[in-house]
């Protein structure tokens, strides 16, 4: 109960230091802040209005008070180019990237799920090789390269899909990256449990294979698979920020990486404390799983 | 490991060979490639066996200035990752103990998050640029292979032979000069080719956002994002100018496996 309770206000306060941390940026901009953002994102924006919208009249600490307040109420300030409230705006592209992480779960998954467990049940066979090369092959595909060469193949050469705006190919692209590192993951830990368990007791009794593998090998191991997933959260939403440039779907990714660009720094705060706070939901889901599932580790 | 005999790393060393040395031979040689607008997006011949660019010049020769580019950058990050892991991981390995945990904790903080939040963050405040674009390799490989030495050294530190060699009077420095700071090379050195593979894809990656290298500089990433643009009027761009680099990252991979198992094979009959 205490731990618990620790641990959230643990949480609350690592969170409170990168609201500070996203909120500084624009402070350590060089020189005048205000001169340095005018001149970089050519506002017409009057500089007084600017000055306390930003709260750049204000000290650092109760600035972010200010802003603390606000945000909790809401309102996340309004953007400096486009002149609307940003908090709309970054939900719906939460959405969006939302919506491609979980189609590149729903197509790498699987995938991976099969390839790990037939390699692993079957070692130093041909599908035990395919799924190292596979793993090696995917490892080394540089998302602006094999982004751009899916979607000349199913948009341009056989069209398929819209050449933007569409969520298959961006989920495709990030799966094929990832389904590399899972099965290897999966191939390597399912095979660990089938030799140490009780694998072969169970084949001994007459379970069937197929059985075996569930009950003895994958079984015994999702626990800490499941974790695992949970702290490749920043990654997989590195990579969606990344695809989601290559194919222009918007999501949080495309706004933040094109706030940077333009120096629209009331988006930039924002989406940048939303990425990071969800790196941080991940990790610790992944943690929470682990403590659950194999409590004995502790 | 014998090179002679096993066919895949002799494959993936001479192609790491051939490429670093052609596109360095064309970077310090100062190439000046000419630009053509006639032969604009024009498709591969015996001349220019990657076709052209869409300023008309010779695709294979600007891929190979530009990866030159970027591999000297990737080595210059893997070396100074390196260097950092080995200084770090070992001195504070050393050091008292309450600094483990600080260590530890910062490294915690650093991993939490992808490299790509970070380099972004930077480039908000600095701009794309060469510094912008040391920040985020740096922050992409240097704090995991601390954590390795770091780990490397602790166990090393915990070994029989440490406490046999300081009771017979062994200083400080010849403990770390002879065991400490040997084992933590040893493991970079393991580790040296699978940071620079992921060193060059992730200068790609940043310089494609356009958030890498600055705007005029050519880089693998600019490559490809010049193959985007032109995806449908020539896709050979595209499909050109990233084949040489996913094939040095495979190369720089299989090495890296290779080495792992060598020196698994030395522990194992020493």
């Amino acid at each position: 109960m205490i731990s618990t309770a620790a641990r959230l206000l643990s949480a609350v306060l690592i969170l409170l230091v990168i609201f500070a941390a996203t909120r500084a940026i624009i402070r350590a901009l060089p020189g005048d802040p205000l001169n340095t953002l005018i001149a970089e994102t050519g506002t017409t924006i009057d500089r007084n209005v600017l000055n306390r919208a930003l709260r750049l009249d204000e000290p650092f600490l109760p600035a972010l008070m200010g802003d603390l307040r606000a945000a909790l109420r809401g309102d996340l300030g309004t953007s400096i180019l486009s002149q609307r409230p940003v908090a709309p705006v970054v939900a719906e592209r939460f959405v969006n990237t939302l919506i491609l992480s979980s189609l590149t779960l729903l197509m790498g998954f699987p995938i991976s799920l099969l390839l790990g467990l037939l390699a692993a049940n079957h070692p130093r066979s041909a599908i035990d090789r395919i799924c190292t090369l596979y793993g090696a092959l995917c490892a080394a595909l540089p998302a602006p390269w094999i982004g751009p060469l899916l979607m000349l193949c199913f948009s341009v050469w056989l069209p398929i899909f819209p050449i933007s705006g569409s969520v298959f190919l961006p989920a495709l692209t990030l799966a094929l990256i990832f389904s590399g590192l899972w099965a290897r993951l999966i191939r390597s830990r399912v095979r660990e449990s089938l030799l140490n368990g009780s694998a072969r007791g169970a084949r001994a009794r007459g379970l069937p294979e197929w059985r075996v593998l569930f009950k003895y090998g994958l079984i015994p191991v999702s626990g800490s698979l499941l974790a695992y997933l949970g702290t490749q959260t920043g990654h997989l939403l590195a990579g969606a920020f990344v695809t989601e440039i290559i194919f222009d779907w918007r999501g949080m990714g495309h706004l933040l990486v094109s706030s940077v660009l333009r120096r629209d720094y009331p988006v930039i705060e924002a989406t940048a404390f939303f990425s990071a706070a969800l790196c941080l939901l991940g990790n610790w889901w992944g943690d929470f799983l682990q403590n659950r599932v194999t409590p004995w580790k502790e | 490991m014998n090179i002679v005999r096993d066919r895949a790393l002799l494959l993936s060393i001479s192609w790491l060979c051939l490429w670093l040395s052609a596109s360095a031979l064309l970077g310090l040689l100062g190439g000046s490639i000419s630009f053509d607008i006639s032969a604009m997006l024009q498709l591969p011949e015996w001349k220019a066996p990657f076709g052209y660019d869409s300023y008309g010049r010779n695709l294979l020769f600007i891929t190979l200035l530009s990866s030159f580019k970027s591999t000297a950058f990737g080595i210059f990050i893997t070396l100074l990752s390196c260097l950092l892991a080995v200084l770090i991981g070992s001195s504070v390995a050393m050091g008292p103990k309450h600094f483990h945990v600080v260590l530890s904790r910062i490294l915690d903080a650093f991993l939490a998050f992808p490299p790509l939040l970070f380099a972004l963050g930077w480039a908000a405040v600095r701009g794309p640029g060469w510094g912008t674009l040391i920040f985020a390799l740096l922050i992409g490989s240097a704090p995991g292979l601390i954590r390795l030495t770091f780990a490397r050294s602790q166990e090393i530190l915990a070994q029989d032979f440490i406490l046999a060699s300081r009771s017979l009077g062994a200083s400080f420095a010849r403990i770390a000069f002879h065991h400490v700071i040997p084992a933590a090379i040893n493991l970079c050195i393991v580790k040296a080719p699978s940071l620079f593979a992921h060193a060059l894809i992730a200068e790609a990656t940043l310089s494609f956002l356009g958030i890498g290298a600055p705007l005029g500089q050519e880089t693998w990433g600019s490559l490809l994002l010049q193959g985007r643009d032109y995806l449908v009027e020539a896709p050979h761009i595209a499909a050109a100018t990233g084949l040489p680099l996913v094939l040095m990252i495979l190369a720089l991979q299989l090495i890296s496996e290779r080495l792992t198992l060598h020196q698994l094979r030395a522990k194992k009959q020493p």
